[in-house]
């Protein structure tokens, strides 16, 4: 049980103390990270008016994917009564704050302001038409999920550990300054965070954080996977565009939703029992694994997971016995692109090995038609692929909360009413 | 955990007569574990794997495996119409199974029990392949684990989800078996139950306690051979056992050998909600193990059929329950003539998992031509 005592990484500290968070984590990230970040802008107003804008600004690697930021927080926060004008003005000025102190950027900080059903609740009027919000439900037959409904729910993501933690204490009042720029208002002088959450993704992060629950004790997780299952999954080619995921019309046009929910991995069977080729098959689709299409982390595969080949998934399933994740999902596309824009991240949170599956969509009934093809009850009623079992990913999975939320218009981000109306 | 708690306590299920498992390897039974006799310190520290190899020459069909261990109930429990056991056996090898490929498991060295559930209708008294539960086990140093046992299949068991399971600490362990009630077809009007629910059990781990556990060898003449060794009397739970085929309801074809099952076919004049008119019949597939008549669930079956010369029927048929025929592989044909000749395929092979002696077995299928 005991693996050889080795050194922290420094991924794997930077990693741990986003876990920990606060004051004492921020300073040990800031002594060990050491870097400048690049300032952001004097106007705020300049940024672009999504919240969810951030393709532009994120790196890309050698295929041309979006590669997302490597470290996350997602803070739930409460707010009682009904909005006063000044409570939006310190909102605001706080939101400001951290966009005059960090590039809009991966290099900096990249952010979003979230608002659920149960925020939107307080007010007489209902939420604006064009706008698809209802509350979080269980999607599948075997979840339990805990509904969250904080009032709201920011979402920070950095490369930087430190960029994350410093934010987060900004807008907690706990620091005078962010990135030298002077903190003078905090969103905590009137939302209270309930809770906060936290994860990473890119190469190496999951394998260094590989010594928690749901992981066997052999680090079986590849030094260059990405994600905790071992391959890459933010292929551009399946992934929905940001125009494809924003509300168009209606005081929210400009908007996105965003479901928030968190899945338990159990890694255990994934690599100790499963052969690579059950991995392929299940995560992408048999056909893949016969032609062995993916090399490693599927780095090899570009921009597209090249599904095309990998046939309709009510028949691979008849006549496999097993069918693809990403395969059974294909059919989900509109118009040839896929409705979710995925910005998921993995955690150790609750000390497991999870993830923390954040995904954009224009609707929240766009998401769960996704589930519902994830789910493929047709397919296990019929074929000899199990509700669990061969059936994709989800053996492996088991999902503990959603959440729903509005992303508004960067100006109607502060405390909106279900009109869009802000300060 | 108490012996008068309404569950089974510490009882063996075993029909076999046997030794201990530790009077046995210190009697040095098999050839490569007599040199670890001497070991058991290390068997007590790290109770990985003690299996015998796996018999040579396996034939393609079921076959007398290489040995026989004893199980521990840990408990039964109802809940509405639905019941679940639990129960553990020592770590062993068993096989995934994808498409006619499978993929051996061995026992890794932190796998201290065989964890199982079986789960059924005890209504229909069938044992429900599709139950598809998930484990929660709290140990006495308050650690959590969860895992998604897999479907398998087992000569003693018949069918029941299982899977190696790394525990920890000896002491109490709190399980908790989710159960989704499955979606798997029924014949029945009537509608069952679907709400979620969950089976609490106490375990007791003790690693002296999983020594006197039943172990027996098969001797080397008998292992490897085929056949199979007899189910296990499993004190009131419900096993997968597929009805004689002269019991089945209706007109029974079969059964006929296949791929190293049986096949015995069945048509009716009318079945529940699913066949219900005059020029409707319900044609049954049922598969099973030869020996001991488990049903073989997780497979794609077709079949065509012809009545009066003519073809009535080419689709597939589909997995379904019925309190009578068991887990069956059925469909309508909309014909109200008797059905002259049918022909089931097996077009992908029983999907799952396989413990020992069933491994080589109910892959390559014929079409029967009844």
């Amino acid at each position: 049980m005991h693996r050889e005592n080795r050194g922290v990484s420094r991924r794997a500290f930077l990693q741990s103390a986003v876990a920990i968070g606060g004051a004492s984590a921020l300073a040990a990230c800031m002594d060990r990270e050491d870097v400048s970040v690049p300032a952001g802008v004097e106007d705020p107003g300049s940024l672009p008016s999504r919240q969810h804008a951030w393709n532009e600004y994120l790196d890309r690697d050698d295929a041309g994917n979006a590669l997302p930021p490597r470290h996350h927080a997602l803070l739930h926060l409460e707010y009682d009564g009904l909005p006063t004008d000044a409570d939006r003005e310190t909102v605001t000025s706080a939101l400001r704050t951290l966009e005059r102190a960090y590039e809009w950027s991966s290099d900096g900080l990249l952010f979003t302001v979230g608002y659920s059903p149960a925020y939107f609740e307080r007010f007489d009027a209902d939420l604006s038409d064009g706008v698809d919000l209802p509350e979080p439900r269980p999607l599948s037959d075997f979840e339990d999920p805990v509904l969250d409904d904080p009032d709201a729910i920011v979402h920070l993501a950095s490369d930087h550990a430190s960029v994350v933690l410093e934010a987060e204490e900004a807008l907690r009042g706990n620091r005078d300054t962010a990135n030298d720029v002077t903190v003078d208002d905090a969103l905590a002088d009137v939302l209270s965070v309930a809770e906060r959450r936290t994860g990473f993704v890119g190469e190496g992060l999951p394998a260094d954080n590989q010594d928690t629950g749901g992981v066997p004790d052999s680090e079986p997780v590849p030094e260059d996977a990405p994600l905790y299952m071992g391959f890459k999954s933010d292929f551009e080619k399946s992934q929905a565009s940001e125009d494809r995921v924003t509300i168009r019309s209606g005081p929210f046009a400009d908007g996105t939703t965003q479901h928030v929910s968190h899945i338990d991995l159990n890694l255990q069977q994934w690599y100790e029992q499963d052969d690579r080729d059950s991995r392929v098959a299940q995560m992408f689709c048999p056909a893949h694994a016969d032609s062995g299409a993916v090399e490693g982390t599927g780095e090899n595969l570009g921009d597209s997971p090249q599904l095309e080949d990998c046939g309709d998934p009510a028949e691979t399933a008849s006549e496999r016995g097993v069918v693809g994740h990403a395969q059974k999902l294909e059919g989900t596309r509109e118009d040839g692109e896929p409705l979710l824009l995925r910005r998921d991240f993995d955690s150790t949170d609750g000390g497991n090995a999870g993830v923390h599956f954040l995904a954009l969509q224009q609707e929240i009934s766009d998401f769960e038609r996704v589930r519902e093809a994830m789910n493929a009850a047709d397919i296990s009623d019929s074929t000899p692929v199990g509700r669990r079992q061969n059936n994709g990913i989800r053996q492996y999975l088991s999902v503990t909360h959603r959440g729903n939320y509005l992303l508004p218009p960067r100006r109607h981000r502060a405390l909106p009413t279900p009109e869009g109306d802000d300060a | 955990m108490p012996e008068d708690d309404g569950r089974f306590g510490r009882r063996t299920a075993d029909t076999q007569p046997t030794v201990g498992r530790r009077a046995f390897l210190a009697a040095g039974g098999a050839g490569g574990l007599g040199a670890l006799a001497g070991c058991f310190g290390v068997l007590e520290t790290e109770p990985a794997s003690r299996e015998p190899p796996l018999p040579e020459n396996r034939p393609d069909e079921a076959y007398v495996p290489s040995h026989v261990e004893g199980m521990q109930m840990v408990g039964m429990q109802t809940q509405g119409r639905y019941a679940c056991a639990l129960s553990y056996t020592w770590p062993h090898r068993f096989w995934l199974v994808r498409g006619s490929d499978t993929d051996q498991v061995d026992v890794r060295g932190a796998d201290d029990v065989h964890m199982m559930a079986a789960v059924w209708d005890t209504e229909t008294g069938v044992v429900l392949p599709g139950a598809s539960p998930s484990i929660e086990y709290t140990g006495p140093e308050d650690e959590s684990e969860s895992f998604s046992p897999w479907q398998m299949l087992s000569q003693r068991m018949g069918v029941h989800f299982g899977d190696n399971v790394t525990l920890g600490p000896e002491g109490v362990y709190s399980v908790s078996v989710q159960v989704a009630p499955p979606s798997t077809r029924r014949t029945a009007t009537e509608s069952v139950p679907t709400d979620p629910l969950t089976f609490d059990f106490e375990l007791t781990f003790e690693r002296d306690g999983m020594e006197s556990l039943s172990y027996e060898d098969i001797p080397a003449d008998r292992e490897g051979t085929p056949g199979a060794v007899d189910p296990m009397d499993m004190h009131g739970v419900s096993q997968s056992r597929a009805p004689p085929a002269d019991d089945l309801p209706g007109t029974v074809r079969g059964p006929e050998p296949t791929g190293g099952a049986e096949l015995a076919v069945s048509t009716l004049d009318e079945r529940g909600r699913l066949a219900t008119g005059d020029d409707e019949r319900y044609l049954v597939a049922s598969l099973r193990t030869p020996h001991n008549r488990y049903v073989l669930p997780a497979a794609s079956v077709s079949a065509t059929a012809e009545a009066g010369g003519e073809s009535v029927f080419d689709d597939d048929l589909r997995p379904t329950l019925d309190a009578a025929l068991g887990y069956h592989y059925g469909a309508v044909v909309p014909t109200g003539k008797s059905l002259d000749e049918v022909t089931v395929r097996v077009d992908t092979p029983p999907q799952v998992s396989r413990h020992e002696g069933y491994e080589t077995a109910f892959f390559d299928f014929d079409a029967v031509t009844f």
